[in-house]
């Protein structure tokens, strides 16, 4: 590095190579640069990586939205005309709808992964084992888990086996083959996929709060419902403002789960906004199209991002 | 009022027998969620080692186990090419980027610099910014650097990976800085503060990147369909995507081939659980 | 547990280096071999199917090394792409100008990317003789404007099920199975009586319509046009199915692969699908397999049959397009396709194969007769295409909330294709 310099400075400022040098390393050295040096260095292969495989498609993609391009015909700008087209779209106001409705998935993961992660908070004999357990669903691949699902699904499937054996269903249903049932099945699968990771969360989360808190609340008499309800939670509220923002912009921009199980079928009962810009891209060949509805949805998902960040901040709550 | 030796024993043996109800409530409590986790990969494999008509029944027979499907699927496909395409996959991929972030997340963390909160959201804001032709572009780039059919063009893209770098960078955060000040003083140079200093204290952090960064090139199928010409450098999940073709769709092979997919992913996170899970503990308690 | 992660990051890292030569390495070979500077006069020729592998890995092969053979110049390359990323696939590849030449593609995708402009118009390589070889509707199935953008290739078709032991429980005949829409009603109204059991899963769709001569769209393909006395009839039926009780109301939304399971275990007397599932019968159920029997797909009012088609095409940026179209024939000629029908179970798209003695029904094997009858259907086959791009989808799911709408006693056959008329004009309106 200080070679490259020396050359370079030395060639525009002509002065006794020596003296330069000297100075030069002096500046080089001097702990503001040196910070900067390594700094840049540190982050040298990130950020081409990054600008490489990340800004630079982006920045192509941006200009997208403004013209029809399809990949095999000609590409023209169109102005505005495919953000109208999705306004006026009834497939994109159903996919709309959906990812709204996905966000019904946040609350309940996120209550029942608080429970989770209280249940297993503790020192008990193979309770690794237990957190592995729970834990499983999240690393596993979508389509390893959405054959499973779609099989567990069936008919004549193990679900409705179970549910006519408890007396619940009279009837099997076809889960993901029916309008009705589809999209909360497909919630479903994202719900069980979910809680590990949001157990983590909040198991980090509990082992923030001290112990001698709750404990003190015991002592004084507190049920552990309470002390769940009037100690922990409040505490926690930091980190379930984290799980709910990474928790909704998943919700709003789900896509593995129903491109793996119902490919947004049957009859769009599925669709959401993210595997709609897909098909209006890959299949219809309307990336412009494409493009258009993904920043119509993604503006959706920034404004309730803000949204969060500010009724949680009213109420005096940071994120981390 | 003091208690009598008996009394005091009563009242120990009452509390313990009130503790161990307690634990065994706890314990059946934590077996049920299990079951709702891990029930359907266990039907799953079931499924796998049954043939014929056992496959469908209902309730699924536990008997005869066999391992014919399994079987079927190594003759039917070259799993254990798939298997090696997956593990160099994973290893490059893993390894490139634990190393980019790491280095990258520690002056985001531990320097004060020009530039410093103008890149980190910039990387941040990515996450939110739409993508819809990124896989058509990131083609054309390794086209142009000669990459196309190539593992290591599989990996590229993502080699840098935002919440990792996040990830890392609250890791570092971790680390008192007091640490640091003391090596600097010691005369340490940064590299040396990075190595000996930091990197050893965010070991768990470490291990959830390592398990994210395996889950995601393990688990990526489609990518490598685009960037491979050549189907026999195709990884496992891709591979096993030809079980699922129109003619030759039989479930059994399916969840056999499935399970096979799944196993080594578990296997990784049981080995690497502990560390992983301190690692998101740590990362965010913070 | 340190040691084991110092150690497993360690072997990853230099698992990953060597990974990365190994990667690089096989690049330059591959690369050379696919793409580098050929001596004049030869031709590559990338060709491009859907989940054929693995199991007609030799089939393809063989057609590959008979096909270069003859034509020594040329030189096929094969990719097998698995199910559901040719699109993506191509799309990058076209965008990287690395066109393969001739794609294996779905009637339904052919059209929309030849609505693009992003195919080639086969009619200009191909002689009115080496037309005529093929079934006309299914040639026909890819026209777009009057330009042909696809060869047919191989297609499935359709034939009823029966599960004579509930039949003959209801005191009818199967050996005299129903042929109509209306005789299979009538039949459904006995089983459920007799027996209890539901007897098909009905076709609530584009198809019901097209079966009964209503057409979907005007001529011009800017207007809905089923909205006739005949579509309203044809709506009614199957309204009626459900508002009188012969099939439960969950039916509406069955699918396929639900009726087949309930096939498989004796819940359900028909099903209504194509003969390539009759081997998972077979297979899975051999005590329902014992007492099946097939009969030819009820028909409408008008002899038509639809048939899902497979093609292969020839995009627009393909750097051989003379080579692919050649090639494209050959992979498609009489007696290729018969081979391929022999041991995939499926029906070939040109006219002297289909009459093949293996299309003959021999005995009462249900297989064989399945075969016969759906071979039968290639003459009025054609695959439900309306050249309307991408909006085939939306204007297809209209149509059956029409009929769901009926059938649930929301509104009446009438109301219900009315208002589904003024939706797909309105479709049709978008630009």
């Amino acid at each position: 590095m200080p070679k490259v310099a020396t050359g370079h400075a030395a060639s525009q400022l002509q002065a006794p190579r020596n003296r330069l040098r000297t100075s030069l390393w002096a500046a080089l050295t001097h702990p503001k640069v040196m910070t900067h040096l390594v700094a840049y260095t540190f982050l040298l292969p990130a950020l081409v990586f990054m600008g490489v495989f990340t800004f630079y498609p982006i920045i192509r993609g941006l200009p997208l939205a403004f013209t029809n391009y399809s990949v095999v015909g000609e590409t023209e700008w169109v102005g505005l005309r495919n953000f109208q087209y999705a306004l006026q779209d009834e497939t994109f106001r159903l996919a709309f709808k959906h990812s709204l409705q996905y966000l019904l998935v946040v609350p309940v993961i996120q209550f029942l992964s608080i429970l989770i992660a209280v249940l297993v908070n503790r020192q008990l004999p193979g309770i690794g084992l237990f957190r592995t357990a729970y834990y499983v669903p999240v690393v596993t691949s979508m389509v390893a888990v959405a054959i499973t699902w779609q099989w567990m699904y069936q008919s004549n499937g193990l679900i409705n086996w179970v549910l006519m054996k408890l007396g619940i269903l009279s009837e099997p249903i076809s889960w993901l083959g029916d309008e009705r049932f589809a999209l909360p099945a497909v919630m479903a699968v994202t719900a069980w996929k979910g809680l590990g990771y949001y157990m983590v969360i909040y198991l980090a989360g509990l082992q923030s709060i001290p112990r001698e808190l709750s404990e003190q609340a015991m002592i004084d008499g507190a049920s552990s419902w309470q002390v769940v309800r009037h100690v922990i939670i409040p505490l926690l509220q930091p980190f379930i403002l984290l799980a709910s923002i990474v928790s909704c912009q998943g919700a709003l921009n789900v896509f593995d789960e129903v491109i793996t199980m119902t490919d947004g079928g049957p009859h769009n009962a599925t669709i959401t906004n993210a595997v709609y810009a897909y098909k209006v891209a890959f299949q219809q060949f309307e990336f412009g199209r494409g493009a258009a509805i993904s920043l119509l949805a993604g503006s959706v998902s920034w404004v309730l991002t803000i949204l969060m960040f500010k009724v949680f901040r009213d109420r005096g709550v940071y994120s981390l | 009022m003091s208690l009598t030796p008996a009394e005091v024993r009563r009242k120990r043996r009452a509390h313990r027998i009130w503790s161990g109800v307690k634990t065994g409530v706890l314990y059946l409590l934590m077996c049920l969620v299990a079951l709702v986790t891990l029930g359907p990969f266990l039907y799953l494999t079931l499924t796998s080692l049954h043939t014929g008509k056992a496959v469908f029944q209902m309730p699924p027979p536990i008997f005869p186990l066999t391992l014919k499907n399994y079987e079927a699927v190594f003759t039917l496909l070259p799993v254990g090419r798939y298997l090696w395409n997956t593990i160099r996959i994973v290893a490059m991929g893993v390894g490139l980027n634990v190393a980019v972030c790491a280095l990258a997340a520690y002056p985001l963390a531990k320097l004060r610099f020009r530039g410093r909160d103008l890149i980190f959201y910039a990387i941040v804001s990515t996450m939110l910014l739409p993508n819809a032709a990124g896989t058509i572009v990131n083609f054309l780039t390794l086209k142009k650097l000669h990459l196309t059919n190539t593992l290591l063009g599989v990996v590229l893209p993502s080699a840098a990976n935002v919440f990792n770098i996040f990830l890392m960078r609250q890791a570092y955060l971790t680390v008192p800085r007091e640490l640091d000040e003391a090596a600097r003083i010691d005369g340490a140079n940064e590299w040396w503060i990075f190595w000996r200093v930091n990197l050893p204290l965010v070991k768990p952090a470490l291990a959830t990147v390592v398990i994210f960064d395996f889950m995601a090139f393990w688990n990526s199928f489609l990518w490598p369909v685009i960037v491979l010409r050549d189907p026999d450098l195709y990884p496992l999940a891709t591979g096993l995507r030809y079980l699922q073709g129109q003619f030759s769709y039989n479930f059994a092979y399916i969840a056999a081939g499935t399970v096979v997919s799944i196993l080594p992913m578990i296997l990784v996170f049981l080995i690497l659980q502990k560390q992983f899970i301190q690692g998101v503990v740590g990362a965010l308690k913070g | 547990m340190k040691k084991v992660l110092a150690a497993l990051s360690s072997l990853l890292l230099t698992a990953g280096l060597l990974a990365g030569c190994g990667g690089g390495g096989e690049s330059q070979q591959t690369g050379q071999a696919g793409d580098g500077e050929q001596p004049s006069g030869e031709v590559t020729l990338h060709f491009w199917t859907i989940s054929l592998r693995p199991t007609f890995d030799d089939y393809i092969n063989g057609i590959i090394r008979a096909y270069e053979e003859k034509n020594p110049h040329v030189k096929i390359e094969w990719t097998d792409l698995p199910f559901g990323s040719i699109q993506d696939k191509l799309l990058s590849a076209i965008a990287a100008d690395e066109s393969p030449d001739l794609v294996n593609l779905n009637t339904d995708m052919a059209l929309t990317l030849a609505a693009k402009g992003g195919l080639t118009n086969i009619d200009e390589y191909v002689t009115p003789e080496q037309r005529a070889v093929y079934f006309e509707k299914l040639w026909q199935s890819a026209e777009f404007d009057g330009k042909t953008y696809a060869i047919p290739w191989y297609a499935a078709g359709h034939v009823m099920f029966i599960n004579t032991d509930i039949v003959k429980r209801a005191g009818l005949d199967p050996s005299k199975p129903p042929q109509t829409w209306d005789e299979l009603a009538e039949w459904a109204r006995i089983i459920k009586e007799k027996t209890g059991i539901p007897a098909f899963i009905p076709e609530g769709n584009m198809n019901r319509l097209f079966q009964d001569g209503v057409p979907i769209l005007t001529p011009d393909k800017k207007k809905a046009a089923f909205n006739t006395p005949e579509g309203v009839a044809a709506v009614r039926w199957y309204a009626d199915l459900f508002q009188k009780g012969i099939l439960p109301k969950d039916f509406m939304t069955k699918t396929y692969t639900d009726a087949v399971n309930y096939y498989m275990g004796g819940q359900m007397a028909f099903v209504l699908t194509g003969p390539q599932f009759l081997v998972r019968v077979k297979e899975q159920s051999p005590e329902i397999y014992a007492v099946t029997d097939v009969a030819p797909y009820p028909q409408g009012k008008v002899r038509v049959n639809q048939i899902p088609l497979m093609n292969v095409v020839v995009p627009k940026l393909a750097k051989h397009k003379k080579e692919a179209v050649d090639f494209g024939l050959f992979l498609t000629n009489d007696e290729n396709q018969l081979e391929f029908a022999k041991i995939a179970n499926i029906l070939p798209s040109t006219k002297k194969a289909a009459q093949d003695d293996f299309f003959k029904a021999q005995g009462d094997d249900p297989e064989a007769k399945a075969r016969a009858i759906a071979a039968q259907q290639l003459e009025t086959g054609y695959d439900l295409a309306l050249g309307v791009g991408g909006k085939q989808a939306e204007i297809s799911k209209v149509i059956a909330d029409a009929f769901q709408a009926a059938a649930t006693g929301k509104m009446t056959p009438e109301e219900a294709l009315r208002e589904a008329e003024e939706k797909v004009n309105e479709i049709l309106a978008r630009d």
